[in-house]
Parts: C-alpha cells; sequence; structure tokens
C-alpha cells in the first residue's frame, strides 16, 4: 500500500503534456476543476451550516419562511447560463482546432483490428504495435483511422496528446497532432472491443525530424530487400498476428502457427487438411472457412497483399519443425 | 422514536382507530395466488420490490467481482468454465472480466435502476399522493410486473441457457454447434450492444435484447398508467399546483418511458434481425451502418439517463420540504425544471459521440443542449437550499440521505460540465472519469434517493418503524464507499485511463486498488441497510400514521394502508404546509388539528 502511495504523482489530473492541444485541453479543464470546487464548497457549504444552524428546536416548529422569490430563480438560472455557454464556446474552439488538420500534414495511416495497431508512413513503411508509432516532433500529423470491414470499432487514444478518434469499419476518420516534446507515449484502445481490448496498447515515439528519416528508410522496402522469412516475421508483427497466434506452441484466442507448416489440422467438422501453401492463404484471405478443432471462428479478414503473403508463408516455413523443404 | 414502546394506534387526528385494526393490504387475503393475481398498486409495488432488489443483489455480485478482478494489474480472479477459449489463461481471464461488466452495467440498467424508484415508489406512494384507491388501469400494472419477470427471465438465459444447453448436448451426445445461438453464453457487449461487436460476438445477445425489449414494455405499461392516474384520479380540490413534487418528477419521468422506450425497443428488434437473420442494418460488411445504431441507442438511452435521475430529484423534494418542516422553496420552479429536463433530454444523444466522426457542427449543437441543461438541474439545487434555509432541521435517516444525494448530485452534475466540454470530452470520453460521473449520478444520486426514499415511506409500507441508529450506520458507511470507490476514478480518468479494460498499466494500480478497497465498504453498508429492514420486519414498532409530519396525503392513510388506501376521505392542501400537524409524544408521530369545513376550504385555497 505504501508502495503504491509512494508511486509517481498519481494524485495528479492531468497527464504529461505532449501535443499543442494541451493549450486548450489543460486551462479549460482545469478551469472547470477550480469552478467545480468553488461551487462544491459552496453548496456543500450551505447544506452543513443550514443542517447545523437551522437544526430543529422542537418538532412542532414549522417556520414560516419565504418560499417564492422570483428574482432569485432567475438569478441562479442566468448566471449559471453565462458561465456554461462561457465554457461552451471555449471548448467549441479547441474542439474546432482539434479536429481540423493543418495543410501540409505529414499523413499516417493508422489500421486498428482485433487487436492489433498498424502504422504505415507516407514512403510506404509500416511499423507494428510493438514498435510503435513513431513521429517527428513539431511537425502536424495528420492520422487517417481505417479499421477492416469485418471488424469492431476500436478508438485511438493517446493521453499525453489529449486526443481520441473511433476506428469504425466502413468508414475512414482523421484525427491530427503536432508533438511538441520528444519521448514515448501510450496509445489505447478506448473502444470496447473484445477480448484484449486491454491488451490494445502501443505507444508514440516522438522523435527528431533526423531520427524520423532514419526511420523511414530504415523500415521501407523490407519486403524487397530482406530474405523472405525474416520479412515474413516483420508482417507477422505488423499484422498483429501474435496477439492471437503464438509461436511457441500456447494455444491462445487463435491456434499456435509453430510447427503447423506441412503438418495436419483437424478442423471443427473433423476433417484433417495439409497445412500447404494454399491451407495458409486460404486462412488468410477466407479464414472462416476452415476453423481450426477448439477454435471460433473471428479472425478479421486483413489487407494482405500478395508480397505479403509469400513473405509470411515463408516465415511460417521457417519456424515448422514439420517442414524439410518437401510437401511430405 | 423506537424508543416508543407502545404506541397507541390512531387515526390522522389522533383518536384511537375503531374497527380490525390488523386488517391491511398486507394480510387483506392470503395465498400466493393473491399475490400473484393482485391488482392493488400496493401489492404490485412489493411484487417488484422483491424483483428489484434480487436484480440489484445480482449486479451487486458482479460489480464486487469486476471490482476484485481490478485490484491489481495482470489478472486476479481464475478464470472459470473457459467458454470463449480454449487455454485457460489471461485471455480467458479477460473473456470473463468483459461478461462481468457487461452483465453488471445490463442488470443495473434495465433490471435496477430503471424500475427501482417509478416502480416500487411510484406504485406505492403516487395513488396515495392523489387521495386515489388505485392506479388508472390496474390491470394493466399488474401487466407491466410480469413484462418485468418474463425479461428478467431472459436475462436469466442469458447468463445461464447456454451452459443448459450444453448440458443436455453433453448427456444425449449432440453437437451443441447445431443449436445454433442457443447455445450461446453470458454476454460480453457491453449494456450498450455496440455493433457491430454485438453482430459478432458468440455471447447469447439476441435473449439479452429480446429482455430489455420485453422490460421496456414494463417501462412502458408503468409510465402510461402513471400519465393517466395523474390527470384522472386527482380528488377533487387537487389542482396541478397542490401535487406534491414528487407526482411532478414521476409524470416528467413518465414521458420519457413512453416517447423514448419504443426507440430502443425499435433497435434491438433491428438488432435481433441483423443477428438471427443476417440483415443488414448496422453491419457494414453487409452493408450497414454502426453510427447510425449508436443514435438509435442513445436516442433512447440518453433519455433514459433522466429517467433514473428525474425520480430521484422526485423523492428528494419531498425529503427537504419534510424535514425542513419548512414549505418547499420554488415549488413551480422544481416542477418545471423535471419537464424541462425531459425535453431536453431527448435533444442531447449525440454528446456520446464526439469521437465517432459525427459533423462538428453535430457535435456543436449537441454540446450547446447538454450544457442548457445545467440550469434546471442547478435550479433544483438552489431551491433545495434555500428550503434549508431558516427552516426547522430533522436530520433523521431519510433527511440523511437527501444530504447525501445533495452532496454526490453535485459531484456528478459538475462533472457532467466537463463532459459536455467538446475539447476536455475529447480526452476524458470512454475513460473512467465519465465511469466516475456517471456512477455519482446513476449510484451515487439515484440510489441514495432511492434508499432515502425508502426509509421515508418504509412505515407507511410496512407499518413498522425501524432502528435509526443502523439506519444511519448504514447511510454513512454508504456514504463513505462510495465516495472511495468512485471519486479516485475521476483522477484515474483524467490521466487516461480508459474504461472497460480487463488489465491496465502499473501507474493506475493505487487507484484502481483504492476504488475496490471503497466497493468492499459501500457492499457492507448496503447489507447493512438490509439487514436494517429485515430487522424492523421481524422486531420493528409499529408505526403511527405520520411520523414525519409530512402534509401529502399519504400521511392520513393508516400505516400500512388498507386495501382501499383510506378510511376516510383525506383532506387535500398544499403538500408542503406542515402547520396543520402537531406532534404527539404518547403516539411517537404527529396528529392533523381538528379543523372545521371552513377552515379545510381555507387551507385550500
Amino acid at each position: 500500500m505504501m508502495n503504491l502511495l509512494a508511486q509517481t504523482q498519481w494524485w495528479n489530473w492531468l497527464p504529461e503534456k505532449g501535443s499543442t492541444f494541451t493549450q486548450w485541453v489543460d486551462p479549460l479543464f482545469y478551469f472547470e476543476l477550480i469552478l467545480s470546487v468553488v461551487l462544491f464548497v459552496g453548496i456543500g457549504g450551505c447544506m452543513f451550516y443550514f443542517a447545523w444552524k437551522y437544526h430543529h428546536k422542537n418538532r412542532e416548529d414549522h417556520p414560516h419562511g419565504s418560499h417564492h422569490n422570483n428574482t432569485l430563480e432567475i438569478v441562479w438560472s442566468v448566471i449559471p447560463l453565462g458561465i456554461v455557454m462561457f465554457i461552451f464556446v471555449w471548448g467549441f474552439r479547441g474542439m474546432m482546432d482539434m479536429t481540423q488538420p493543418q495543410a501540409y500534414s505529414t499523413e499516417i495511416v493508422v489500421t486498428a483490428s482485433r487487436w492489433n495497431w498498424q502504422f504505415s508512413y507516407p514512403n510506404g513503411a509500416q511499423s507494428s504495435m510493438q514498435d510503435g508509432l513513431t513521429v517527428p516532433v513539431n511537425q502536424p500529423i495528420r492520422i487517417v483511422l481505417k479499421t477492416p470491414l469485418t471488424d469492431v470499432i476500436h478508438s485511438f487514444y493517446v493521453p499525453a496528446f489529449r486526443i481520441k478518434k473511433d476506428a469504425v469499419p466502413g468508414r475512414y476518420n482523421e484525427t491530427w497532432f503536432k508533438a511538441t516534446q520528444t519521448g514515448e507515449y501510450p496509445i489505447y484502445c478506448a473502444e470496447y472491443c473484445g477480448q484484449q481490448h486491454s491488451q490494445m496498447r502501443s505507444k508514440v515515439r516522438v522523435v527528431s525530424e533526423d531520427e524520423y528519416y532514419a526511420f523511414l528508410a530504415d523500415a521501407a522496402n523490407f519486403l524487397d530487400n530482406d530474405p523472405p522469412a525474416v520479412a515474413g516475421q516483420k508482417v507477422f508483427a505488423i499484422k498483429g498476428c501474435a496477439t492471437c497466434h503464438s509461436v511457441e506452441g500456447k494455444p491462445g484466442t487463435g491456434p499456435p502457427l509453430n510447427d503447423v507448416f506441412a503438418s495436419k489440422v483437424t478442423l471443427t467438422d473433423g476433417s484433417q487438411v495439409d497445412a500447404d501453401e494454399n491451407y495458409i492463404m486460404n486462412s488468410v484471405k477466407n479464414p472462416s472457412s476452415q476453423i481450426v478443432a477448439g477454435f471460433q471462428d473471428q479472425m478479421t479478414v486483413l489487407d494482405v497483399s500478395e508480397k505479403e503473403l509469400d513473405a509470411l508463408i515463408a516465415y511460417l516455413k521457417s519456424i515448422s519443425k514439420h517442414y524439410v523443404g518437401n510437401k511430405e | 422514536m423506537t424508543s416508543n414502546p407502545a404506541p397507541i394506534i390512531t387515526d390522522a387526528f389522533g383518536h384511537p382507530r375503531k374497527g380490525n385494526l390488523s386488517r391491511n393490504y398486507l394480510n387483506e387475503s392470503k395465498g400466493i395466488l393473491s399475490w400473484l393475481l393482485t391488482l392493488d398498486h400496493k401489492r404490485i409495488a412489493i411484487l417488484y420490490m422483491v424483483g428489484v432488489l434480487t436484480s440489484f443483489l445480482l449486479g451487486g455480485i458482479f460489480a464486487i467481482l469486476l471490482r476484485t478482478e481490478l485490484i491489481a494489474p495482470g489478472t486476479t480472479l481464475p478464470a472459470v468454465g473457459g467458454i470463449n477459449t480454449t487455454s485457460g489463461g489471461a485471455d480467458a481471464v479477460w473473456s470473463q472480466y468483459n461478461q462481468m461488466f457487461t452483465l453488471h452495467g445490463a442488470v443495473m440498467v434495465f433490471m435496477f435502476i430503471i424500475p427501482a424508484i417509478p416502480a416500487i415508489l411510484g406504485n406505492f406512494v403516487l395513488p396515495l399522493h392523489l387521495g386515489a384507491k388505485d392506479v388508472a388501469f390496474p390491470r394493466l400494472n399488474l401487466m407491466s410486473w410480469y413484462c418485468y419477470m418474463i425479461g428478467g427471465l431472459f436475462f436469466l438465459w442469458t447468463l445461464g441457457g447456454g451452459l443448459f444447453v450444453r448440458l443436455i448436448c453433453k448427456i444425449f451426445g449432440l453437437d451443441p454447434e447445431s443449436f445454433g445461438q442457443l447455445a450461446n453464453v453470458g454476454l460480453d457487449t457491453g449494456w450498450t450492444f455496440y455493433t457491430p461487436y454485438s453482430t459478432w460476438t458468440s455471447s447469447s445477445v439476441i435473449s439479452a435484447t429480446m429482455g430489455a425489449f420485453v422490460l421496456g414494455f414494463s417501462s412502458i405499461l408503468t409510465g402510461l398508467n402513471f400519465i393517466a392516474s395523474i390527470h384522472m384520479l386527482r380528488r377533487p380540490g387537487q389542482g396541478w399546483t397542490k401535487l406534491p413534487l414528487f407526482c411532478w418528477g414521476i409524470y416528467a419521468t413518465s414521458i420519457i418511458q413512453i416517447l423514448a422506450t419504443p426507440v430502443l425497443a425499435i433497435t434491438l428488434l433491428l438488432l435481433t434481425a441483423e443477428r438471427a437473420f443476417g440483415v443488414g442494418i448496422f453491419d457494414p460488411a453487409k452493408g450497414g451502418d454502426p453510427i447510425l445504431y449508436q443514435h438509435f441507442f442513445w436516442f433512447y438511452s440518453h433519455p433514459a439517463v433522466y429517467i433514473m435521475i428525474l425520480p430521484g430529484f422526485a423523492i428528494v423534494s419531498e425529503l427537504i420540504g419534510t424535514f425542513s418542516r419548512k414549505h418547499i422553496f420554488g415549488y413551480g420552479f422544481i416542477a418545471a425544471s423535471s419537464i424541462a429536463i425531459a425535453i431536453l433530454g431527448f435533444l442531447v444523444w449525440g454528446h456520446h459521440m464526439f469521437t465517432s466522426g459525427q459533423s462538428p457542427m453535430l457535435s456543436a449543437i449537441f454540446s450547446f443542449i447538454t450544457f442548457s441543461i445545467a440550469v434546471p438541474s442547478g435550479i433544483k439545487i438552489f431551491n433545495w437550499l434555500a428550503t434549508m434555509y431558516k427552516g426547522s432541521i430533522r436530520l433523521d435517516t431519510p433527511m440523511l440521505y437527501a444530504l447525501s444525494f445533495i452532496w454526490l448530485f453535485t459531484i456528478g452534475g459538475l462533472t457532467g460540465v466537463f463532459c459536455a466540454t467538446l475539447s476536455v470530452d475529447l480526452h476524458i470520453h470512454d475513460t473512467y472519469f465519465i465511469v466516475a460521473h456517471f456512477h455519482y449520478v446513476m449510484v451515487g444520486s439515484t440510489l441514495t434517493a432511492f434508499l432515502g426514499g425508502m426509509y421515508y415511506w418504509w412505515p407507511k409500507m410496512f407499518g413498522k418503524m425501524y432502528s435509526e441508529r443502523w439506519a444511519r450506520f448504514g447511510c454513512l458507511l454508504i456514504f463513505i464507499g462510495f465516495n472511495l470507490t468512485f471519486f479516485i476514478q475521476f483522477i484515474a480518468g483524467s490521466q487516461g485511463m480508459p474504461r472497460r479494460y480487463a488489465d491496465y498499466p502499473a501507474q493506475f494500480h493505487i487507484h484502481h486498488f483504492i476504488s475496490t478497497i471503497g466497493s468492499y465498504i459501500l457492499t457492507v453498508g448496503l447489507f447493512a441497510v438490509l439487514f436494517n429492514w429485515i430487522h424492523s420486519l421481524r422486531r420493528g414498532a409499529a408505526a403511527p400514521v405520520n411520523p414525519w409530519g409530512a402534509n401529502s396525503m399519504e400521511w392520513q392513510a393508516p400505516s400500512p394502508p388498507p386495501t382501499a388506501n383510506f378510511e376516510t376521505d383525506p383532506i387535500v392542501g398544499d403538500p408542503y404546509d406542515y402547520s396543520h400537524w402537531h406532534w404527539n409524544e404518547e403516539i411517537g408521530g404527529y396528529v392533523l388539528e381538528e379543523m372545521t369545513n371552513d377552515e379545510i376550504r381555507n387551507s385550500k385555497q
């Protein structure tokens, strides 16, 4: 308990400041907090004072105070109305800035799926949930949010940037931010999306412009430059396969995928199939058609290119003890 | 008052009652059928009380389980069954947690908070407030209870029906898959049933939506009955300004119940059609629109928030007046503010969707109207305080609950301002800040008002007083436990802790730890209330006609009332004029002064 209380600043209200939006949210939040404390102390104070001061002397008492005063009613209607309208305008201006991306932003596509964040950069580079989203400091970033058609709603939330936007299947959403400090900040999924909702966490890496370009050059074109099995391992991470499919033999939401290639797989209807290239391709493109015995039909159909698929198959071959260069 | 050993049973004027004193609505007839087929609004209220409190226990068990899961990061509780997964590892625990928070929310919202005050206290008190023998449509009233119970059966099926089917399959060697969705177990969609998750999940969504559908009819019928009763059954001389504010609050609630609930019913039917027959309405993979679902859902569910809180206001207005012994301040403004909230409540649903991608213009309009609701809410609080000012305040248990309500609702209402602010909401939406906010309003306020109302009308309902000391102790524990559980969640939420997380980063450990400890204290407080009530039923001293000196008409009926409610015609007066009631130590209650007909007529004006 004491250890917990000694933790860093758990009593603080808002988290660290990471983007320009803190200039909208933080002052308004603290204004509302102070206003609330003042009103609360006023109301609670009156309540306790009256309860003490006017505590009954005699059960017979029936004081004949005034019980009607239009002026007073108007005063305590109009003053709160004025205050909330002031807050409304302040909040509205903030929202307009926070939802309208700036011109000449760097555009990054964020694909949310159960249960993965995939980040795609302007030069074709991609990064995985584990590696996080890498962005340059002090530059406007426009985030295009999408989620596959067969998936569910997610929400892209970076507390340090004070932004949140839902990723809705069947439509594109957008948001933007300009990071002001280099460092790492958590990304959470804020819209309930099922079993591993609480595990759908990643991070934003805010780096200097030089580092950002170095990262882009390094992360791009790995499908062409790396050996297929190595590239496949990267695709496996980027597409978020690992959240459901372990490669250490432990069953998770989906079946483990090590030692699968070139083995016999039993499906829910009892039939057995050879786990060859066609099986893998079919499982990626039409996952509902072949459900492995003991598992549920819940895999999202992801957008996987031919090159990525080739690489994935090469990777699965490389982690299967059954595969020895021939089919059997 | 309990110290008074043998109160004399009298009528409202302090005269010893004649006739068969032991006859009342509770023992008028005997046997289970006399209850199941009763048309008496008081008995239906008791039937509802049993059902609603059982649901509250069930929802509470889920709450304690999920708070226990969250006491530390990682997994805490063992996974039972492994229904949705084969691994039995952490993912089984996460699935289990998702089921617990969903069932907690669904049971508490649809089976506890929405019916609690209208169906129990409204049913019992409203006809008495009108000086009537019963509600306008007693048969419809009984039917609404049956709707409630049938809805409850659907929820029970959601909980265990799939397990039952699987068991049968095991015994007879059948394949559970061939039973399709009947073999699905539990519910993991959140109480909001958001699509497309609810279209795809393999939990028992259809039984839950059909349950909510049927429960909706219970709500509609109750609302219909109350509106008809208030319009048609008022006693001669009881104009609209002589209605207790409780009736105004229930009237406003009933408007929402009648107008909003059908929209939920249709929405849930469409969702059921999508799941059962693959009709594409909300699922984008079938050509539907998931945002449309959110609009439909919140068009009901935001007004439903006012179905939950308006009856709370209604009770507190009664309590503050009675226990300040002073005429309620700003009667017309309190009554009108309830109606204003009911109407404005229909126009704010989009504030649940600021991050969904709806147009900024739409968000701005919804935010603007949401802020305007602060005004009628504020009016109520200020008028209650003005009523207490220069009153003669008694701090009996119901009043302690009323003061606790003002405290908790002030916090709940003020934090609502944060949530309505467009820019701030982009940060706190779907975090624990929201969780804390709506628990302060729905639980802190509505539950507190409900308990205060139960203690207030308990002597009338059962003819028994209760142990004042234990009742105050329970109230205090609930107050401490509640604030400990939920206040810290505001801080966790504003730091970024998202809702509906089975597991969380270590930085939020302290918040969740404190919150869980608070929930245990809250639980002890609620059980203290339960035992206080049971003790009262078994050992409580007989209640006088009017223990509080209130002037609404129920306090002229015997405690507990006979089936026809009143033995003599009740005198209609200003419900907040307490001057004609005088304390009688011997009886342990207030007695009404004898008045000539002229005086009665004058007091009506």
